[in-house]
């Protein structure tokens, strides 16, 4: 989750994510003293939230599950608020993919960019989150990018929902390949917000992951 | 404190990328393509230190451009870059080749779109703006947009031949493009406490963007030509021009050939200034 988003929650799982270390201060605890989701940026919508906002959950405030746990009753989603409401959230999700397929098309031309078949797929669809998109333009810079897939940690996210993690694999073999890997993680790791990945690491010599945090932000490419 | 402020640094600079104090440059409209875009760079941010700023493209390693130490009220010409997305990125003037430039924002740029890329705000706030920039004019008349750059002056209040144009301008914002008609006449920015008058010519035709900054003696007025001419649009087409990106300075290094020679240079106290395209394996990363 992106390190400054607030969270509305029904009072029992805001305690549980207050628990867990969750600041209070990005704590939005829905009940009788709040009337809506509005003001967060994500609603773990729990039964209780459910029962409490009904249909309007997804029609009004929250159109887009970017994660999923559980089933039936016990079902937890993860929704992204649309703070302008859900025609502006659709308009604004359906223009940020038009600059992601547009975005990841010229990745795809870029030829210190390798990318395999799935990964391939994902750009030129447009699923991949901007983040990544931007970074790897930057890491291209430096040297030779394959890209061995993308993936999305969420379980249970809506198809909508950009690709937040990529798999980039060392340009070939020998000791120089590590030494690669380490050099684009070091790039990595000397962002920040919005382009501070929640998580980034070289696994041996062979693979650097990175993964950013939900939800993905909207508008951040330009229009193409 | 140190990654906050070389955060700002990474987002004022952004307008990094070229820069050269308020006299547009330009890039020879015949050497362009359908697929070219403009973009110039403008470090507005008055108290942020001077910054590198690296403009990575997403299809095309050589396509690339770099532009080294921006300072305060430099505002490049206008550079030819090939359409397409671009990682805005920068760092420290002077970091050590050891350290990495820090992403900042992207810019799309659209065939004949021309755009300022504009570090605003103070160091504290800093942001990066990218501004989409007129290239025409209706007939007979002008276009003029003004930025309020002046950290010392909070509100500024502009008028053109004695006639308000744009009041309550706030430090680090930007007015929309107003058509005027065309004259040679005094232009006037008051502040809380100061005030600063030039005398400017606009030509029907032409797109002004006028910067309002802080100086060493007060309030500098600088005179952004952003387009002078017929009003095409820079597609190659002869006669045409770009106005203000029109090649005056026949340099393969356009922006470094402005370098020294923009007012704000002299009275913001000679910043050194070079924009070099970028050549790989040159430059330290």
């Amino acid at each position: 989750m992106a390190g400054s988003a607030i969270v509305a929650c029904d009072p029992a799982m805001c305690a549980v994510l207050h628990a867990d270390g969750l600041p209070a201060t990005r704590l939005l605890v829905l009940g009788t003293a709040t009337a809506d989701p509005l003001g967060s940026d994500l609603v773990v919508a729990t039964l209780a939230v459910r029962n409490e906002f009904g249909t309007r959950l997804q029609s009004v405030y929250a159109p887009v599950v970017i994660a999923s746990f559980g089933t039936g009753a016990g079902r937890i989603d993860i929704r992204a608020i649309a703070p302008d409401g859900t025609a502006a959230y659709q308009a604004a999700l359906a223009a940020d993919r038009r600059s992601r397929i547009s975005a990841g098309g010229q990745l795809l031309r870029n030829p210190r960019i390798i990318v395999t078949g799935g990964a391939r797929n994902a750009l030129s669809a447009g699923d991949v989150d901007p983040r990544l998109l931007m970074m790897l333009a930057a890491l291209a810079d430096q040297q030779q990018v394959r890209i061995t897939a993308f993936g999305d940690p969420s379980p249970g996210a809506s198809p909508v929902v950009p690709l937040r993690s990529v798999q980039i694999a060392a340009p070939g073999p020998g000791a120089g390949a590590e030494a690669s890997l380490r050099s684009m993680l070091s790039l990595i790791d000397a962002q920040r917000q919005p382009f501070q990945p929640l998580r980034a690491a070289v696994a041996g010599s062979s693979a650097l992951t990175v993964e950013y945090a939900a939800p993905s932000p909207l508008g951040l490419l330009g229009g193409p | 404190m140190k990654i906050m402020r070389f955060i700002r640094w990474t987002t004022f600079l952004m307008a990094a990328a070229a820069l050269s104090l308020g006299i547009p440059r330009v890039a020879s409209a015949s050497t362009t393509s359908s697929a070219t875009g403009w973009v110039r760079l403008a470090h507005l941010s008055p108290n942020t230190p001077p910054v590198d700023v690296y403009l990575y493209s997403f299809g095309d390693p050589s396509a690339e451009q770099v532009l080294h130490h921006v300072g305060y009220g430099v505002v490049s010409a206008y550079e030819p870059l090939a359409a397409g997305e671009y990682t805005v990125a920068m760092r420290a003037a002077g970091a050590a080749s050891s350290t990495k430039p820090v992403l900042s924002a992207t810019l799309t740029v659209a065939p004949g779109g021309a755009y300022t890329v504009a570090g605003l705000g103070p160091e504290s706030g800093l942001r990066l703006e990218v501004l989409q920039d007129r290239l025409t004019a209706a007939p007979g008349k002008a276009e003029v947009r003004f930025i309020q750059a002046s950290l010392q002056q909070h509100e500024v209040t502009v008028t053109w031949g004695g006639k308000p144009t744009v009041t309550n301008l706030a430090f680090g914002s930007v007015s929309s493009y107003q058509a005027v008609s065309p004259a040679t006449a005094t232009l006037r920015v008051t502040g809380e406490s100061e005030s600063a008058n030039s005398t400017i010519t606009i030509a029907a035709g032409t797109v002004h963007t006028i910067v309002v900054l802080d100086g060493s003696k007060g309030l500098v007025l600088d005179d952004l030509l952003d387009a002078a001419g017929s009003g095409a649009v820079p597609a190659g087409a002869a006669g045409t021009g770009l106005g203000g990106t029109a090649p005056r300075v026949p340099s393969p290094l356009p922006w470094l050939s402005l370098i020294g020679t923009g007012l704000l240079l002299a009275t913001v106290g000679g910043l050194g200034v070079r924009l070099v395209p970028r050549q790989r394996g040159r430059h330290a990363r």
